[in-house]
């Protein structure tokens, strides 16, 4: 897509911090706090309902290895890893992306006070839920992919549907990448507070 | 995948094993999507990883796999359910370490269904300046050529993670 900030983004070289043939990793270029990093795929979706399943997972799986990188260079108190999905949500470029935020303790940045709900509306809910995510679950296993389900017709998801098998060699590869960083692991966990 | 859970101890481990009752919505290979009883909005929903990590990064792939299924799931759910009631987006969260307001143990993903000037979360992006994205990606750069460096060095073995 022309008009589109993220589609010709690569271009800035210099933001750039990681690249394959589907994914970027890069510095923020609007970002909330100075160190945020976003991962995206190159083709253009705008919402996450659109992405093919392969697409899919290996975006969390970059977004998780973003996180490790952004606290391996930074060090932060936290992380945050964000979607908007949706103008109501905050997206303001229409193509998908994730951020990663370094976060200091009262930043104030994303907190909400836990509310309360009956019970009679949660069980409502949750049945409205569950037989939509059944017809959801049914559908992707009949087509084998996911169904778009009100996305501004996307051109053919070439990645999903007609390369399934470099697919799964990407995503195997992608694997050994998550694994590579696995020695780093260990000091995230003894340096980042959990509960 | 299953015998990393913390029984007696992790509500979340708790829910996933059937121990704890739980509005659960949906469930993908040990993983499940829940509503959460907390909810500041209608239709706030947690996804649970099936395995029991303090944080999101230290999850096996696959796992992250399922979970980035449920969400998929959810969102396009709450977005069909919540339709007539103004929901356009949604919002997800994954907070790691307490600073960034993770409160259980066990690494979950928030998602939000969000309305229009619903006030939610509230924050503002601006255009980062050159130089300070510049320089922030040439430090992550270095970062990760550090890291992939120690791994060729470190010799462990490919593909340990499954």
């Amino acid at each position: 897509m022309t008009d589109c900030p993220l589609c010709t983004f690569h271009e800035y070289r210099e933001a750039i911090i990681y690249e394959d043939d589907a994914f970027i990793i890069a510095a923020h270029p609007f970002p909330i706090v100075e160190g945020e990093l976003i991962v995206y795929p190159k083709q253009h979706y705008a919402m996450l309902e659109e992405l093919p399943e392969a697409v899919l997972e290996r975006f969390f799986l970059l977004a998780s290895q973003a996180a490790m990188l952004l606290y391996e260079t930074f060090k932060p108190e936290g992380t945050t890893i964000l979607l908007e999905n949706g103008p109501a949500a905050g997206q303001f470029i229409p193509h998908v992306s994730m951020s990663i935020l370094p976060r200091r303790q009262g930043d104030g940045l994303f907190s909400w006070q836990p509310g309360s709900m009956p019970e009679e509306q949660l069980r409502v809910l949750q049945a409205a839920l569950q037989d939509t995510t059944k017809r959801l679950r049914e559908a992707t296993r009949e087509a084998g992919e996911p169904v778009p389900s009100t996305p501004p017709s996307p051109p053919p998801p070439e990645v999903g549907r007609e390369k399934k098998e470099e697919d799964e060699e990407k995503e195997k590869n992608a694997r050994k990448d998550a694994s590579g960083f696995d020695f780093a692991r260990e000091n995230y966990e003894r340096r980042h507070r959990i509960p | 995948m299953q015998a990393q859970r913390v029984p007696d101890q992790c509500i979340f481990c708790a829910i996933l094993e059937g121990r704890q009752a739980a509005y659960t919505f949906d469930e993908e290979e040990g993983s499940m999507s829940v509503l959460d009883i907390h909810p500041v909005v209608e239709g706030q929903s947690l996804i649970i990883p099936g395995v029991h990590a303090p944080l999101f990064l230290m999850l096996p792939p696959p796992v992250v796999g399922q979970a980035a299924r449920l969400v998929q799931r959810a969102s396009r759910a709450l977005l069909s359910v919540l339709r007539e009631k103004g929901v356009e987006g949604t919002t997800l969260l994954i907070p790691l370490g307490m600073a960034a307001g993770q409160r259980a143990p066990h690494a979950l993903i928030h998602l939000f269904p969000r309305r229009r000037n619903d006030g939610l979360f509230q924050y503002a992006r601006e255009q980062g300046g050159e130089e300070s994205v510049y320089a922030t990606a040439k430090r992550v750069r270095e970062t990760l050529a550090r890291l992939t460096a120690q791994h060729g060095a470190g010799a462990r073995g490919e593909g340990g993670e499954a």
